[in-house]
């Protein structure tokens, strides 16, 4: 009974067009977060791959230069030998190879698939989603 | 995707899906305009503090506690907006209500058919609503209108489930009394 009595009380109706008003709202900021982000690992991007070739050439380098090559060549040329020691294989492979050209190595490639992941996910938002919206 | 519940939208949005977000705006852009109305009485203010209200929870929605009540928690982002938005304009009085007052309450009937005659009327009602105090209408809203158990009204309050039961208590006893007059 006491539900009944206040189903009888209106309350206020949201304005017309409220709803897509705020829906808009929202999707304007998501366009805004998304051109930031946008620019921002398209610059990432740009950068990682610039680096791409010296990064490379580094590493390479310091690979000849520590002898690493060197244990690539035995896996083909003495393989039964390399499997009967692998493990002081391993570790004499580990022991010789540049670490901070490696690490700067994989860093360069995590960073161009991240803002490959990133470019991508928002050059749909930027470039669709801002005409639609005629922002 | 109407047949949707909020729970099933939420995740939809999360993966991807802005008419997910969409129907989750329009879903509750009514009922909780109605909410913030009981705050701010001016409907273009209430409005913008509506929209902030989704842009809250927009912004929260990928952290949002899948356990929890959307609808509850929705109210509570609400509840929070429509105070700071009082509370910047200094327009919150704050009543003090003491939680460990004890309050005998004799009658927890239903109205008697002579008051519920009077009370039939909307309006008669919202005149009585506005004499409580403000914490005991709220409460009367979220139950009977806004179809909140107890438990819920205390997440959206802030108050403890014994409060919020008592407070039921009181303010239904004191809209008797007003509605009697």
């Amino acid at each position: 009974m006491n539900s009944k009595m206040f189903e009888k009380l209106e309350e206020k109706m949201a304005p017309n067009g409220l709803a897509n008003k705020i829906f808009l709202k929202i999707a304007q900021k998501q366009v805004r977060i998304a051109r930031i982000r946008f620019a921002l690992f398209l610059t990432v991007l740009t950068s990682s791959v610039a680096l791409f070739i010296p990064v490379f050439s580094m590493l390479w380098n310091d690979l000849v230069a520590s002898g690493s090559t060197n244990f690539f060549s035995m896996l083909f040329t003495n393989f039964s030998v390399v499997m009967a020691t692998w493990k002081d294989f391993i570790l004499s492979f580990l022991e010789n190879l540049p670490i901070l050209s490696v690490v700067a190595f994989l860093f360069i490639i995590f960073a161009i698939l991240l803002s490959l992941h990133f470019v991508h996910k928002d050059i749909k938002r930027v470039f669709y989603n801002s005409y639609s919206l005629k922002i | 995707m109407n047949d949707f519940s909020d729970l099933q939208l939420v995740e939809n949005y999360i993966a991807g899906d802005e008419e997910a977000l969409r129907l989750l705006i329009e879903r509750y852009t009514n009922v909780i305009f109605a909410f913030v109305s009981r705050y701010v009485k001016d409907d273009d203010v209430a409005a913008d503090v509506v929209q902030d209200v989704f842009i809250k929870m927009w912004k929260n929605l990928e952290s949002f506690d899948r356990g929890k009540n959307f609808r509850v928690w929705l109210y509570s982002i609400a509840k929070n907006t429509a105070l700071d938005f009082l509370k910047k304009r200094k327009l919150l009085n704050f009543s003090a209500i003491s939680e460990d007052e004890v309050f005998d309450v004799e009658d927890v009937s239903p109205l008697p058919n002579e008051i519920l005659k009077k009370a039939d009327e909307g309006a008669i009602l919202n005149e009585a609503l506005k004499q409580l105090p403000s914490l005991y209408r709220e409460i009367l809203l979220l139950y009977y209108k806004d179809d909140f158990n107890f438990r819920e009204i205390s997440e959206v309050t802030g108050k403890p489930l014994n409060t919020v039961k008592s407070i039921h208590l009181r303010a239904m006893k004191m809209l008797r009394k007003i509605l009697k007059k």
